[in-house]
């Protein structure tokens, strides 16, 4: 029996941020006050600058236990451990919508004392420079209904002629090479491995049997004030609730002229939201762009976002269904989903 | 440890009618900011939460259930890729 035992996740450490990704039934939030407690014991960091949590509305939310069986639950989970947060339901009520909280505390006047931790108050002025803070960005590209020929790349060929069992223990990380070198090959064949360019790139994938796929990969500086930054894939091929994700935190340029030194292959939002549809050929997804506008300036990158999220699709044959822009304290937001 | 195995009791809690159940592929996404030191601790070469070793994240990823699959480490971040486990013999509730 192929027992399907997938589940792609991923853990990003940074020296004072920590992205934390999971899907199936993970209990993603039971790890935070594990985290916040490692953070202090390990590095004395005892203060919370920003914290977001952030899902898709799920396919199967009575398959999931602990905090996360209802976002009412996870809003309270998070609230216990920071109070200040607020909780957004963003898109469709009754259909396809994206969830977040957050809390922001380099925004707050005054303190907000908690335990085990305090967040920070007011962030502390600096006499020399005028703070800069380096762009925060997030693009997720959240798809589903996969086509059948995107599908069938991320399912593994039967291994051998035995039945590939899950309980069947393969000793302790003896199928990794294989697993790996798989999927690093698919990713060269599919496109995965130069969505950024090759050179700028550092992947690291895996294939799961009988199914399932996933990425990371480290994109170095493209240029002097970009940091290094990541992108990470998962993919869940199965017909009936086939879905893969596309997160990038490398700020992407709105058009090549805008940063005429970058390599060549360096894509602009617009090839790069293109290069990812081509890949999974999903039905229906939606994008979501979060950037942090601190200090505000007038001419938000969103809405830009928005119409290049429209033209890139829309010569792809994808309808918008959806267009949602939300203005927090120190950051933006677009939200477009869109379908075939 | 085998924990990466699926233990023969949960294949029969999900019936043999699925075997395949239905996976959950959308993701929770959780990101966490700390407040660098003050105390011009903070070198630009500060490691911060990059030096902690590898076994205390094992650890908050085993409540997670989740284990690390391979890492990758760059100039300023480390990746880990991550697979999902099915408790052993305990669920929480």
């Amino acid at each position: 029996m192929n027992f399907h035992l997938p589940s792609e996740s991923s853990l990003f450490i940074y020296p004072y941020k920590i992205i934390l990704k999971t899907c199936g039934t993970t209990l993603n939030l039971l790890g935070l006050p594990q985290i916040l407690e490692i953070a202090q014991a390990e590095c004395s960091l005892r203060e919370i600058h920003k914290c977001f949590y952030s899902r898709k509305s799920f396919m199967f939310p009575e398959r999931q236990s602990g905090p996360h069986r209802d976002w009412k639950e996870e809003v309270r989970y998070l609230d216990d451990l920071f109070p200040g947060g607020a909780a957004y339901t963003v898109g469709k009520m009754n259909g396809d919508h994206w969830l977040l909280w957050l809390v922001d505390n380099t925004k707050r006047v005054g303190s907000a004392p908690v335990s085990p931790l305090s967040l920070t108050s007011a962030p502390v002025p600096s006499a020399e420079i005028p703070p800069e803070n380096p762009l925060d960005y997030t693009l997720e590209m959240l798809m589903s209904n996969l086509s059948p020929n995107s599908q069938k790349n991320f399912f593994s060929h039967p291994v051998e002629a035995t039945d590939v069992d899950a309980a069947t223990p393969k000793t302790n990380g003896a199928t990794p090479v294989t697993a790996q070198a798989r999927a690093l090959e698919l990713s060269d064949m599919l496109g995965i491995s130069s969505i950024f360019p090759l050179s700028l790139t550092l992947l690291d994938a895996y294939t799961f049997d009988p199914c399932g796929y996933s990425a990371n990969a480290i994109i170095s500086r493209g240029y002097p004030s970009q940091g290094e930054g990541y992108w990470t894939i998962h993919v869940t091929p199965e017909e009936g609730w086939s879905y893969a994700s596309f997160e990038c935190n490398v700020p992407a340029p709105t058009s090549q002229e805008e940063l005429p030194h970058l390599p060549s292959s360096f894509p602009d939002l617009h090839q790069l939201i293109q290069r990812v549809v081509d890949i999974f050929q999903p039905g229906n997804l939606s994008i979501t762009l979060f950037v942090s506008n601190d200090p505000p300036t007038t001419s938000s990158p969103i809405e830009t976002a928005q119409s290049i999220f429209r033209k890139a699709l829309q010569s792809k044959g994808y309808k918008r269904t959806d267009k949602i822009t939300y203005e927090f304290s120190g950051y933006d937001l677009a939200f477009a989903s869109f379908t075939l | 440890m085998s924990t990466e195995n699926v233990p023969v009791e949960d294949q029969k809690s999900d019936g043999l009618a699925s075997i395949n159940p239905p996976f959950e592929g959308p993701e929770k996404l959780l990101e966490i900011w700390f407040e660098p030191p003050r105390t011009g601790a903070d070198s630009p070469g500060s490691l911060g939460l990059r030096s902690v070793p590898r076994e205390k994240w094992e650890e908050m990823l085993d409540v997670v259930r989740c284990k690390v699959l391979s890492v990758i480490r760059g100039a300023e971040l480390d990746a880990y890729l991550l697979r999902q486990v099915r408790p052993m013999s305990f669920r929480i509730y």
